[in-house]
């Protein structure tokens, strides 16, 4: 038997332990071990791939204390289940924080840094003992490592009154949302008798019961909080930006992916068969949706520039769980269904990318400036070219321009959810329009006119420990814009196909006999084109209902009066008015006519999030009890 | 039966405390709360009538009760201390900067 | 919190609280029968086997002491990690100075 499945947790956790001892012996012993143990993960993960893809895409059942999982009919111990959708998270989780902890070497000089680098450890093992495990309480004891660690690391900035209170309505959330976890996994033992997620999964399919969905219904609803989706975002938008920016491209890059996963994971593998789920895919499509429209629409209205990296975080995830929803739907085009979830794996895996490197070099702006706010970051282009050009090509990642890879995977979801549902394929264009609005911004901002406070500070492009993660980040944008078939061929399809074929997680098991296939997908038929087919009717509609979704929108809004005043000040460089007039191009005629339009579902959606700690604690309940009604119940 | 209704009671009582109460310490209390209703729920699944603690002692007097669930429990306790810990240590930073614990007071980040 | 949302949040809580009440009394949702077991037909066993062999997988005499330190060590590993984790959180957030 292959060790290979533990070995990564293990380099996390060994360095997490050693780093604060080592680090009072010497700082720079500590950091090569931080270094070590973070860069050379993502070479074990990659092993792991290979040697996965070696065996067709079996999953590896690795067993905690014994050599097998048999020594009864059923698993007895803690396992490690490996499959393609595993292995490809794990390669995500790993690669991504190898570069988020070289960036942090240069990046960080406060003091308790042997605290931070213990705690990005820990953040790092716990995500990756969530993707690899295939225990249900397993999962709980890991996520509950994660959130921990992301808590203490959202207040680190303990000075600034911004990072406690975020760090606090993030803390009592998530708490609520684990609570709700650990109530849901003793429901399930209590009905099924075994915690082995496999197991679950073929008890659940022979004998589906009432009690079961109620646990599902619970599971939904706190991984979804973990996850950031509409309704229970608001802790996002206030923790991500409070966070110093390396552990924003980790929140952002990872932890709200972590989640999405196990949602994924319980609601596909464990509970997809037996029963009719065509109401909870739904109601997640929905809630995906709706993270689409609030949380790009509201990107484009804030001034604090991670503010904006963090909604449009909520609207990007938003993609991938709408396509993970429609792929839940049974009696879809199986076609659409594939490219569905095909698109949201790709995304995942683009956005993870896009964010970490947003968050990275919009980091070293704000670190050079000392201040967030977009209006003071005029002309800064020529100060810091190299930069700004990684903020500028992430931003047109996330809008979806070709050739990067945010178009290739936004691509694929338009083409999924406009065969699945026009009016959803309408909001997913209407989503990338929101968001080419709020980075529209990023570009008059940084290659403006130079501000005052950028004359004054000069500020230069960081170092080389700071360059490097964001040019291989940026590399890797490129790339998977450029030959997206390496990735999709290599890591999505097959991670798409495990998901698919819920009876390949439960096939190592004793009692599984035949394989059960799934409901409503052929296997791994005819693959779907990269770039998708172009139905010229289908594209129409979309177009011709965004069009109307506009109109709607321009509509129900008061007429416009354009007052020149503070809005100005949000995407030129914050001088004063006649500077305003000597811009060629003036701003106005691009954002303010869209701010006009959409000002009153604007102004409702911000007096929603009001900063009540008590309110977002009512929308997870809130959740939790429609989940239950829609689905539980049923 | 009681013992089901008692331990989902709690938790409800512990998310309502959440809902409804402003300070917080009690906010933090009526997690507590909700915490445990999930151990006792545990625990109440892992029961069998008449049964004795699932310790080999020779004694052959009825059934035993389910070990596993009292192991799940012994490592939620500890995860629910570990999360006081840290609310906890978050509400002294809060104090220090807001100089209350009313919730309706922390409301700078909005919009 | 305003009335409307009160309201509401009032009813999402009794709508939890009546379904727990439906899975603790109804049988035909799918109840866990208290202190009993074994009337679920599809329920696994495990607890039975866990009491039957735990003493000769590990060599302990208390099952649950087999079961956390061997049968699921796993877990008590991640349960004094996240024991670290928020000992080493409440010392960053704790620590002196940082007013930087």
């Amino acid at each position: 038997m292959s060790h290979l499945p533990i070995c990564g947790i293990v380099v996390y956790l060994t360095a997490a332990f050693l780093t604060p001892l080592l680090y009072k012996a010497h700082r720079r012993v500590a950091e090569g071990v931080f270094l070590a143990s973070t860069l050379s993960n993502p070479v074990l993960q990659t092993l792991l791939i290979l040697e996965l893809s070696s065996n067709s895409w079996k999953p590896i059942v690795y067993t905690l204390g014994a050599a097998g999982p048999y020594e009864w009919t059923y698993p007895i111990r803690i396992v490690l289940e490996v499959d393609a959708l595993s292995a490809f998270m794990a390669l995500i989780v790993t690669s991504i924080s190898a570069a988020v902890a070289l960036f942090s070497i240069g990046y960080m000089e406060e003091d308790g840094l042997q605290k931070y680098y213990t705690l990005f450890l820990l953040l790092d093992a716990g995500m990756l003992g969530m993707v690899l495990t295939g225990d249900l309480f397993n999962l709980y004891v890991f996520l509950e490592i994660t959130s921990i660690s992301s808590y203490a690391l959202v207040a680190f900035r303990k000075h600034q009154w911004e990072a406690v209170e975020a760090g606090m309505k993030y803390m009592i959330m998530g708490s609520l949302a684990s609570t709700i976890i650990l109530v849901s996994i003793a429901l399930l033992y209590g009905e099924y008798g075994t915690l082995t997620m496999a197991q679950l999964g073929w008890q659940y399919r022979h004998h589906p019961t009432g009690m079961a969905r109620v646990a599902l219904a619970g599971l939904l609803a706190g991984f979804l909080m973990k996850g950031g989706i509409v309704p229970v975002h608001m802790w996002l938008a206030d923790a991500h930006p409070a966070a110093p920016s390396t552990i924003s491209a980790l929140l952002s890059g990872l932890v709200i992916k972590v989640g999405i996963y196990s949602a994924a994971r319980i609601a596909y593998s464990v509970f997809w068969m037996g029963t009719d789920v065509r109401l909870l895919g739904w109601l997640v499509v929905v809630v995906g949706a709706a993270s689409i429209i609030v949380g790009n629409l509201l990107a484009g209205f804030q001034r604090d520039i991670k503010r904006l990296l963090a909604y449009s975080s909520i609207g990007q995830v938003g993609y991938v769980v709408t396509g993970l929803g429609i792929a839940l739907i049974p009696g879809v085009n199986p076609e659409a269904s594939r490219a569905a979830l095909d698109g949201a794996l790709f995304h995942l895996l683009n956005h993870a990318v896009l964010k970490a490197m947003l968050f990275l070099s919009v980091g070293a702006i704000v670190h050079s400036l000392g201040t967030r706010d977009i209006g003071y970051m005029g002309g800064i282009a020529k100060r810091m070219p190299l930069t700004s050009a990684v903020v500028l090509l992430g931003a047109m990642g996330i809008i979806g321009a070709p050739p990067l890879n945010g178009f290739v995977s936004k691509w694929m979801l338009y083409e999924a959810t406009a065969i699945f549902n026009p009016i959803i394929g309408a909001i997913a264009v209407l989503g990338t329009a929101f968001s080419t609005v709020a980075y529209g911004r990023l570009f008059y901002a940084l290659l403006g006119r130079e501000s005052r406070l950028v004359a004054d500070r000069s500020p230069r492009d960081p170092g080389l420990w700071m360059s490097v993660p964001m040019i291989f980040l940026a590399a890797a944008s490129v790339l998977f814009g450029i030959l997206p078939r390496i990735p999709v061929v290599g890591l999505v399809r097959p991670a798409r196909a495990a998901l698919l074929s819920p009876g390949s997680y439960t096939s190592w098991l004793k009692v599984a006999g035949g394989i059960l296939s799934s409901p409503n997908l052929p296997p791994a038929g005819q693959p779907i084109s990269v770039f998708g087919s172009w139905v010229p009717a289908v594209f129409l509609l979309v177009f011709a209902i965004s069009i109307a979704f506009f109109l709607l929108i321009r509509n129900l809004s008061a007429s416009g009066v354009r007052t020149v005043g503070e809005g100005v000040k949000a995407f030129l460089s914050g001088e004063d008015e006649r500077d305003f007039e000597a811009l060629q191009l003036p701003g106005t005629s691009v954002v303010w006519g869209f701010a006009e339009a959409v000002k009153s579902l604007v102004n409702a959606l911000k007096r929603e999030h009001s900063g009540d700690l008590t309110v977002y604690l009512f929308w997870l309940i809130f959740l939790y009890a429609v989940l239950i009604l829609l689905w539980g119940g049923a | 039966m009681m013992v089901y209704l008692t331990a989902f009671a709690l938790i409800m009582l512990g998310i309502a405390g959440m809902l409804f109460r402003r300070n917080l310490l009690k906010i933090i209390m009526a997690l507590s709360v909700a915490d445990s209703g999930a151990y006792l729920l545990l625990i109440a699944i892992g029961y069998r009538s008449g049964g004795t603690a699932p310790i080999l002692t020779g004694y052959e007097g009825g059934p035993m009760v389910d070990p596993l669930p009292q192991a799940l429990v012994l490592t939620a306790i500890v995860i629910g201390v570990c999360v006081l810990i840290m609310a906890v240590s978050l509400v002294v930073n809060v104090y220090r900067h807001y100089g209350t614990l009313d919730v309706s007071e922390l409301r700078r980040l909005r919009g | 919190m305003n009335t409307i949302r009160s309201i509401l949040a009032v009813s999402a809580l009794l709508v939890i609280l009546f379904t727990f009440i439906l899975i603790s009394f109804n049988p035909g949702y799918g109840l866990f029968s208290f202190g009993h077991p074994e009337e679920k037909s599809w329920r696994i066993a495990l607890y039975k086997y866990y009491i039957e062999n735990g003493a000769n997988l590990s060599g302990g005499a208390n099952i649950v002491t087999d079961i956390v330190f061997d049968l699921r060590g796993y877990d008590t590993l991640g349960e004094a990690t996240v024991l670290f984790t928020a000992i080493a959180g409440a010392l960053a957030l704790l620590r002196r100075g940082g007013a930087k």
